[in-house]
């Protein structure tokens, strides 16, 4: 199927790894010219080369902390027609309110949520005065179905997924699509680390970190090339009848009832 | 993007016209067998001869009436072993509770929500073990954001959205 992605210029945030380094593969397979950033140069430049060589893709690197405003400044000057943007960079730490203080939560936030705000109230009018656009949050499942202990990542992709919403239910009146994508718990170098530190508790093998995952659907995380392939089907004009909506890639996971 | 779709078999259902002719095309296109459903004959050896010319795709015509149970079974019988099946047919009349009876609303679901759980019900269990497959209901908007006016396709839909995520979602 030819998504008809070519010559469109996407920026994707948090690139240099993991869910964004597997989106930005995938939309440079199919032939846009790619703006990504994250903090760390060097990841940035590796991430470029890899796919300058692959796809012969044109891709600028972009080192900047999306958690301050100004980097989001220099970001949005520097990208002003992008036809594609993906937010995805951003962690938010775990932890309960008892451990979490309203300035953790607020810091726990800048980047994610005030990051994502900040290049949508950026990118969200030039696409309605061009009448064209799309706009991807890369979320997460925790705005869906909360978790005590991630109380900060729980509230903030809620706020996320609730401005998703609120936007894209209007962006089609001005030519512009604005949707999420949820990714469950998925296979980044961090989530098997994390598997493999439970492995070596629980069996002394980190070899058999498959094996802890078995409350997960199909006994196994999501690949971030799972949350790539629907990403870039998401942002291409195939998808030009999708927005307000967040959907769910997670094999599952969010339709079942609580353990 | 290579879909990898090539060489799967898939079953649309209504697909003699609208979304279900659409998903017809979409797949022939990416290379599937098709074998295509609707209660007339003649609507669907069109469609299939049309996606033979335009996409060299190989396509069966089952003209069946899958508000039927025995039709279910026919189609069963004949394509079970499908890769993919994509519940698309059936309308659901409009009207409150006032101007449709019990037996309006009954009939109604028989093709819409029955048939997709008759379906579902035969070659669900066939793709669990072989542990490959792909069920996609189309099923409308109504089942999630219910209009009083439409009272029977909110109700049928809702049940089928809640049927999907509740297989969809299977813990073993």
């Amino acid at each position: 199927m030819d998504l008809g992605l070519t010559g469109k210029t996407a920026i994707i945030t948090g690139a240099s790894k993991g869910i964004g380094k597997a989106i930005a593969e995938v939309l440079a397979e199919e032939g846009c010219v790619l703006h990504l950033v994250s903090r760390t140069e060097a990841d940035l430049n590796a991430v470029r080369d890899n796919l300058s060589s692959r796809f012969d893709a044109q891709a600028t690197v972009h080192a900047l902390d999306l958690s301050k405003p100004e980097d989001v400044q220099t970001l949005a000057d520097a990208t002003a027609d992008a036809d594609i943007l993906i937010n995805n960079a951003g962690a938010i730490p775990g932890g309960d309110l008892a451990k979490l203080s309203d300035d953790d939560i607020k810091e726990g936030w800048q980047l994610k949520v005030f990051g994502t705000v900040g290049l949508v109230r950026h990118f969200y009018p030039r696409m309605c005065e061009r009448g064209d656009g799309v706009i991807i949050n890369i979320i997460g499942m925790a705005g869906e179905r909360g978790r005590v202990a991630y109380i900060a990542g729980s509230m903030g992709n809620a706020a996320l997924m609730q401005m998703t919403r609120t936007i894209g239910a209007e962006s089609m009146d001005h030519g512009v699509r604005v949707l999420g994508v949820n990714p469950g718990p998925t296979q980044t170098e961090r989530f098997t680390l994390l598997a493999k530190a439970n492995a070596e508790k629980q069996f002394g093998d980190a070899d058999r970190w498959r094996e802890t995952m078995g409350g997960l659907p199909g006994g196994r995380g999501g690949l971030s090339e799972e949350l790539a392939a629907v990403t870039a089907f998401m942002a291409s004009p195939r998808a030009s009848w999708v927005s307000g909506t967040v959907i769910m890639v997670d094999g599952g996971q969010h339709s079942r009832p609580p353990a | 993007m290579n879909l990898g779709l090539s060489g799967k078999t898939a079953i649309v259902t209504g697909a003699s016209k609208g979304i279900g002719r659409a998903v017809a095309e979409a797949l022939a296109e990416e290379g599937c067998s098709l074998h295509i459903v609707s209660r007339t004959e003649a609507d669907l050896n069109l469609v299939r001869d049309d996606l033979n010319q335009r996409f060299g795709a190989q396509v069966t015509v089952h003209a069946l009436d899958l508000s039927q149970d025995a039709d279910v079974a026919k189609l069963a019988a004949a394509a079970g072993d499908c890769d993919i099946l994509v519940n698309n047919a059936g309308s659901i009349p409009a009207g409150d509770i006032t101007r449709l009876d019990n037996a309006a609303i009954k009939s109604a679901w028989d093709l819409k929500v029955f048939g997709f759980l008759g379906l579902i019900r035969e070659i669900y269990p066939r793709m669990c073990e072989r542990k490959s497959g792909v069920i996609v209901n189309v099923i409308g908007m109504a089942g999630e954001r219910p209009r009083a006016a439409y009272i029977a396709g909110s109700m049928g839909n809702a049940a089928l959205m809640q049927l999907t995520r509740a297989l969809g979602a299977e813990i073993l």
